[in-house]
């Protein structure tokens, strides 16, 4: 299985994970209260959008339309986005510990979600996210010159001045909860754990358009990402130009992880784990890997969100639990092997 | 590329003091050579100034009469290949996968390796005795099959020059052979350059035509190995004491340590 990439395994790999994307979707669709048969669901989606005619639409039109299928397109943009940073930054920083969270970016951003709700202002839905993001941009800046030595990114250097801004970030999160009331202090501990409830308030198109544009540069450099995954020299020696390739990396990724974090707060092991489990069967090619983890990650993060609302009748669950109740045990049988 | 050179070569890490003081030295197609010296004198930071990883404080590196200084690493890439000092992939690439890297600097972006690209590699492969190997992991090879691996990539970059740091560090005298005889071999038969840093002189006598002696970061001396190794050269760069005489089949020179 572990072949080199051609353009024909490329899309093979692509196209079958194209598919399980388009399965866990209908399932997704199909699963909730009142549930559907994926007959049904099928019938809908063929039908298109309920049109505004006077008459009253299906009421299963609505629920897939207006209801579940935002909030799945919402989890796999958010997957998708998660699972390709943590690949991107497992590959930057040249440790498969790495994920989408390691850098400090989401400190920045739960600091900015928290300022939001502390301050009274969760009134205002638009200036959570907004906030979320400014915090996470500031945290991608503040480690972007911490960890730069000279004119070169080492990324020891970087790692570390991520595990320092987080920690700063931390110790403000803190205190705003210390300060916090009970309601508020319910409403952070909810967004810190995860939460993809706001997909009816997200421009998906938008999100989505970002996402591609993301993708797509990081596409580009999929190649030099694989001389650089053996060495930075190495990478030098063939032809890279490394210190440019480095930016480049962290600039995508970082903003990547911004824009998934400022939505729907920190979701973790999503980003830790799909690169993990498609390098396990594919090999660390990124040209067969990126495209393969963008989509397990998406379809990943939809069947856990999924679960977290329909495990439990009428609860609905923090989907950052979902996927670390999955994730943890799955990461532990992975760090007993020795190899892969 | 007829004729690469280095003029007046100065160079230090940072504000440090200077590990390389005006170095002249040229290598023409073809040539092989064995950089000697002792630990510190700046044979490794040499490759990476020759291949433009490091840039030089004064001074300049010319491939035939031009500034490698204003060459991009891709076109740097298809005219010098380096074989480094062992390093161990964090995540796990095939042999294969390894070998056709040394065609990344022939490919543009979005473009995958074609079947001539394949077909290099598989000779890069054969060359080196590699190809068995080609789709297991390199986790799983020996230091001196991986070593092979390393120059099977460099020969698929197709250089003219082909540096190689201390191929032989960590290998028995099986395999110590082995490479030599390899680097020997593309040598001759194909026409590249090599620059091959080591630290053993007997391999080195026994295998390069013209020796570079090294020591502070200075040309000692140059020339073939009867000429700079002898046992005044020695000691006074090794600082110890050696005892210089002639292999009497080869006639080649070979330093023997005395305790």
């Amino acid at each position: 299985m572990k072949e080199g990439a051609t353009l024909g395994r490329v899309m093979a790999v692509t196209i079958c994970f194209a598919v399980i994307f388009l399965m866990v979707l209908v399932i997704s669709l199909a699963t909730g209260p009142g549930g559907m048969d994926l007959r049904g669901v099928f019938e809908i989606l063929l039908r298109g959008q309920p049109v505004d005619n006077g008459e009253s639409a299906a009421v299963e039109q609505v629920i897939i339309f207006h209801i579940r299928l935002p909030r799945c397109l919402f989890a796999a943009i958010v997957g998708a986005a998660l699972a390709t940073a943590g690949t991107l930054y497992q590959a930057l920083l040249r440790n498969p510990l790495a994920d989408p969270f390691i850098l400090g970016i989401s400190g920045g951003a739960a600091l900015g979600s928290v300022v939001a709700v502390a301050a009274g202002l969760g009134a205002l839905y638009w200036l959570r996210p907004v906030l979320s993001l400014a915090g996470a941009l500031t945290a991608m800046a503040l480690v972007f010159f911490v960890g730069r030595s000279g004119s070169t990114i080492r990324p020891a250097t970087l790692l570390l001045a991520g595990v320092i801004v987080n920690a700063f970030f931390s110790a403000l999160i803190m205190f705003f909860l210390s300060i916090s009331t009970d309601r508020q202090l319910h409403d952070i501990t909810h967004w810190l754990m995860g939460n993809l409830a706001f997909a009816d308030m997200v421009n998906l198109g938008v999100l989505f358009a970002l996402l591609a544009a993301g993708f797509v540069l990081a596409y580009a450099h999929a190649r030099p990402l694989n001389l650089f995954l053996v060495g930075e020299e190495t990478a030098a020696y063939l032809g890279v130009d490394v210190e440019r390739l480095k930016v480049t990396l962290f600039v995508i990724s970082s903003l990547l992880t911004a824009l998934a974090v400022a939505f729907s707060g920190i979701i973790g092991f999503v980003g830790l784990i799909i690169p993990h489990m498609v390098r396990m069967v594919f090999g660390s090619d990124h040209r067969v890997l990126l495209p393969a983890a963008f989509l397990f990650g998406a379809a990943f993060l939809m069947a856990a969100d999924t679960a977290a609302r329909s495990i439990v009748p009428y609860v609905e669950l923090p989907v950052g639990v979902v996927t670390a109740l999955c994730g943890a045990p799955f990461f532990m049988y992975l760090l007993k092997r020795k190899h892969y | 590329m007829n004729k690469m050179s280095l003029e007046n070569i100065w160079f230090r890490y940072g504000g440090g003091p200077w590990v390389i003081r005006d170095l002249s030295w040229s290598l023409s197609a073809g040539e092989s050579w064995g950089v000697i010296g002792p630990n510190g004198s700046g044979k490794t930071t040499l490759l990476k100034v020759i291949d433009g990883i490091l840039r030089p404080g004064r001074g300049d590196v010319l491939m035939d009469g031009m500034s490698i200084g204003g060459m991009s690493r891709r076109k740097l890439a298809r005219l010098i290949a380096v074989v480094p000092q062992e390093s161990e992939p964090v995540f796990s690439f095939t042999v294969e996968e390894i070998v056709l890297m040394g065609r990344a600097p022939y490919l543009t972006m979005f473009t995958f390796e074609g079947s001539r690209d394949r077909d290099i590699a598989r000779n890069a492969m054969e060359r080196t005795g590699v190809l068995p190997f080609a789709r297991r992991s390199m986790r799983e090879l020996s230091g001196g099959e991986r070593q092979r691996v390393l120059i099977a990539r460099a020969l698929a970059q197709q250089p003219k020059v082909m540096l190689l740091d201390e191929p032989t560090a960590f290998l028995d005298i099986k395999y110590q052979k082995a490479v030599f005889d390899l680097i020997t071999d593309l040598n001759r038969e194909e026409g590249i350059a090599v620059v091959t840093v080591t630290h053993d002189l007997n391999l080195a006598a026994l295998y390069c035509e013209n020796l570079l002696l090294l020591s502070r970061g200075r040309v000692h001396s140059m020339g073939r190995p009867e000429e700079v190794i002898t046992e005044e050269r020695i000691a006074s760069v090794y600082e110890t004491e050696v005892k210089v005489d002639r292999d009497s089949e080869t006639g080649c020179p070979r330093v023997i340590l005395r305790r």
